[in-house]
């Protein structure tokens, strides 16, 4: 009898263990493929912002994807990393494109702390139009979407991002000497100058009376490509005209401006090289202006692509990347990425690098998970990153994962 | 030759590598109290990853090996006695869901056994019974209920065995259906591998063919299994047979090309030959020697962070030890590995006391285990009454228990026979047998020893 009993408490106790259910949260399957991609990745690797929601049928196909990666650089030396790009989806008889957009915050320990951006409707005008202002207390993030008068404001170290208002701020914008906020230029003869704050609201307001310039005689408003102050109330700004195939560079503190022929007309950005004060172009080639100097311009080419790999693509950070694909054998109408060049600016000219196409150390194991594509490249002190768009195959819906990792 | 024991570990957290010396570790090992006052302060550092489990529990269950014991016990006794065994075996800790959340919980072992014959082995026997074997992840009281719809049941992976056989002449034959209930999703893994509460979703077009019809999560075809032993050399075969699988594929109109696995034909699926005698062909002094090599897939914890070295995942193992030395109880064995490491020192020893029908029997053995360059030490004890008949039904042949009941613990133990060797897990197990305790596997493989030196003694 003494038997019996055991064994019916042996077994109960079994069946009841079996029987018992686990609890798990049911939203497990939103970041499965992020988890399955993690312990891949490279060491230093991070996924720089949630999975973005594409909202496409999951029967869609189709790897038209175009992006722009800016980074701005705090003045305490960390990295705001910002991406919007397209990725255009075929259906049966017809096709839909989805603009997507993530930023992250590389900080002083090089660890990427996602960045929370406001969901919207944007254009996809967004990847010629935005751009990184970064002050002492914050970043803007200019022209994010060309839909909306406003601007993102990213508070330094905040998780998240907030639209500010910036109907004020007409004209061309650009950074004050002090970056305690933006300065801003109406093409009008006299030019007008005006210096702005932000808040903590955070909110936009003027900073002291405009100040006027009146062209030298002779001169006329152009395209205004670049606008800074250079020293408190001394201001610069350079321009194009399509009419003379010239860029001119002014400064409020001198009465002509300095003048280069310039007839690359694919002037994707204007900057000022915080190091030399040169003014940089990227165009089809990268220019480096010595514009408040001797007048010299150097222009470094990018070189002939390797066999195999398609024709460079400049970024507006002056990167050039070069792909290398397959056709995917399972999909006809999709390409497998299986290398990249980054051509990398250095000291006037490109140095090209072999870039895996993955974030993951071994490739396999990545494309087990995800099709994977370098949207661009960044740079953080002397690390490099590679900015990967992961597209996992096993979703109910199409939910790219951004990657920074470290490439050569 | 001794079966040898196919291992896979999960990739628990690697600790930070040191190196002690095997004997310095073996020696911690041997005092055996250390872990088991560690016990609940470590508990919840073993965790439990979908994949890792699943591959282990497809390396561990193996009914084929259950069979050959149950006709090694059936020649020792020469008949099959009517016996019911059941064995379960539990190690707490964390499950790693597919966004990375822990939930605690139990992984279960559970292994039942039933059976009986009538005749014996030499004139003509007929027996028939059934083997099931069983992995289960299991939840713990006190966990907060959801709705039915929300509730993650990651259930077991399990194989069944039902047979029928005969024996004339000290041969044995048998024949029996094997069922695979072995698929991935048993264990509710989503399409990566994970322990997940939504199963997996289709994958999208181009993915590669092993993301659209992974192989490794399949759950294998059933068998019809026939198995041939012979008492006076010990040889044993085992064949199954039943459907063959290939990968098919499909191409739309869009290009888009899709893989599935279906089953062509028929035929052998897997052919296994084992030879193990059950005499002592050596001076007692030198106890039971055995030898081992296995061949099996490294484990994923033993895999080097250089992807060329993770392409070579097949290693082997040889093993070389004896149960019983002297005649004394003491157990050894030594495995090293094919890179000349030795994975395994193990020195166990067993003690049977007996007041005249009832034995009581302990045994413990330590292990230093290396796995990942750094030894690291494993424990295991158990407990076990048993109850003797009061003669053998055919004579001349071993008495068997007629009722036996053990307890055990281990710790960090590479064994796979009754659990899967998962580095740093506490495992609990209990095994209640009616019937002769040999007919199943024992929850640490010391038992055998004594029952060899029993068997010797009674001769």
């Amino acid at each position: 009898m003494r038997t019996h009993l055991r064994l019916s408490w042996i077994a109960a106790l079994t069946l009841l263990g079996a029987c018992a259910p686990l609890e798990a949260p049911v939203d497990d399957a939103e970041g499965a493929s992020r988890y399955a991609l993690e312990p891949l990745l490279r060491p230093g690797s991070r996924f720089l912002c949630p999975a973005l929601e594409l909202h496409f049928e999951f029967h869609a196909f189709g790897d038209a994807i175009q992006a722009e990666v800016s980074q701005a650089r705090q003045p305490d030396g960390t990295q705001l990393i910002h991406i919007v790009g397209t990725h255009t989806m075929q259906f049966d008889n017809d096709s839909t494109t989805s603009v997507f957009h993530c930023a992250g915050w590389v900080d002083a320990a090089s660890k990427v702390i996602p960045v929370e951006l406001p969901q919207a409707n944007i254009a996809p005008l967004a990847l010629q139009s935005v751009r990184l202002l970064p002050f002492a207390n914050g970043t803007m993030v200019y022209g994010w979407n060309p839909n909306v008068a406003t601007a993102l404001w990213w508070k330094q170290g905040a998780g998240s991002a907030v639209e500010l208002d910036i109907q004020s701020l007409s004209g061309s914008i650009g950074v004050r000497a002090d970056q305690a906020g933006p300065v801003t230029m109406t093409s009008t003869s006299p030019a007008s100058f005006q210096k702005w704050v932000i808040d903590a609201t955070p909110k936009v307001a003027s900073d002291g009376p405009p100040v006027t310039y009146a062209l030298p005689a002779g001169a006329t408003m152009g395209l205004v490509r670049y606008l800074d102050e250079v020293a408190p109330g001394i201001f610069a700004w350079v321009q194009s005209s399509p009419t003379t195939n010239s860029l001119e560079y002014f400064r409020t503190d001198r009465q002509a401006p300095a003048t280069v022929a310039f007839t690359d007309t694919s002037i994707r950005r204007v900057s000022r090289n915080s190091s030399t004060g040169h003014i940089e172009i990227v165009a089809s080639s990268a220019y480096d202006w010595d514009a408040d100097g001797a007048g010299a311009v150097a222009s470094s080419a990018l070189p002939a692509q390797a066999l195999g790999y398609a024709a460079w693509q400049l970024t507006k950070s002056g990167i050039g990347i070069s792909e290398k694909a397959e056709p995917n054998p399972n999909a006809s109408k999709l390409r497998i990425p299986v290398g990249y060049q980054v051509a990398w600016p250095e000291s006037g000219a490109f140095v090209v690098r072999d870039t895996p196409s993955t974030p993951c150390s071994e490739r396999d194991s990545c494309r087990a998970v995800a099709e994977h594509y370098l949207l661009g490249a960044v740079q953080s002190g002397t690390q490099r990153y590679g900015v990967y768009y992961a597209w996992p195959w096993l979703e109910s819906t199409v939910r790219p994962l951004i990657v920074l990792a470290p490439v050569p | 030759m001794q079966h040898s024991d196919v291992r896979r570990f999960s990739s628990a957290p690697r600790q930070p590598r040191r190196t002690p010396t095997a004997g310095a570790t073996l020696a911690a090992a041997a005092l055996g109290a250390l872990q088991l006052v560690r016990a609940p302060e470590v508990q919840a550092q073993t965790t439990f990853r979908g994949q890792e489990i699943y591959d282990m529990a497809r390396a561990g269950i193996d009914l084929t090996d259950s069979q050959l014991r149950l006709h090694q016990a059936n020649e020792r006794f020469g008949t099959m006695y009517s016996h019911f065994a059941l064995t379960s075996r539990w190690a707490p800790g964390e499950f790693v869901m597919a966004d990375g959340t822990r939930l605690r919980g139990n992984l279960a072992r559970n292994q039942v056994l039933l059976g009986g014959g009538w005749g014996d082995t030499e004139e003509g026997m007929f027996f028939l019974g059934a083997h099931i074997d069983q992995l289960a992840a299991v939840g713990r009281p006190g966990q907060d209920k959801q709705s039915d719809a929300d509730r993650f049941k990651p259930g077991g992976v399990a194989q069944m065995l039902y047979y029928l056989g005969g024996s004339v002449a000290g041969v044995q034959a048998s024949a029996g259906i094997l069922l695979n209930e072995m698929g991935a999703e048993q264990l509710s893994l989503d399409g990566y591998g994970n322990f997940a509460a939504e199963r997996s979703n289709s994958p999208r077009p181009g993915s590669p063919p092993e993301v659209q019809d992974p192989s490794r999560r399949h759950n294998p075809p059933n068998s019809a299994l026939f198995t041939l032993y012979d008492g006076h050399t010990g040889a044993y075969l085992a064949i199954t047979y039943g459907d063959q699988e290939q990968r098919l594929m499909t191409e739309s109109w869009t290009g888009n090309r899709t893989y599935r696995t279906e089953r062509v034909g028929s035929g052998i699926q897997d052919l296994r030959f084992n030879l193990q005698p059950l005499r002592h062909y050596l001076p007692a002094g030198f106890g039971l020697p055995f030898a081992t090599i296995a061949r099996y897939d490294r484990p994923l914890t033993e895999l080097s962070p250089s992807p060329q070295e993770q392409v070579a995942h097949k290693t082997t193992d040889f093993a070389l030890g004896a149960d019983d030395v002297l005649q004394g109880g003491v157990r050894w064995r030594a495995v090293i590995n094919q890179d000349g490491r030795l994975r395994i020192a193990e020195l166990g020893y067993v003690e049977e006391f007996r007041i005249g029908r009832f034995g009581l029997l302990f045994g413990a053995r330590a292990m230093a285990v290396n796995r990942t360059g750094s030894y690291e030490p494993s424990g295991e004890g158990f407990l076990k009454a048993s109850l003797l008949r009061k003669r053998p039904d055919v004579e001349g042949r071993a008495t068997p228990t007629w009722f036996g009941l053990s307890g055990s613990y281990s710790y960090n133990t590479p064994d796979s026979t009754t659990f899967i060797p998962i580095p740093k897990a506490h495992v609990v197990g209990v095994q209640l047998v009616y019937g002769p305790t040999e007919v199943t596997k024992p929850l640490i493989p010391l038992v055998r020893a004594v029952d060899g030196r029993s068997s010797r003694e009674e001769d």
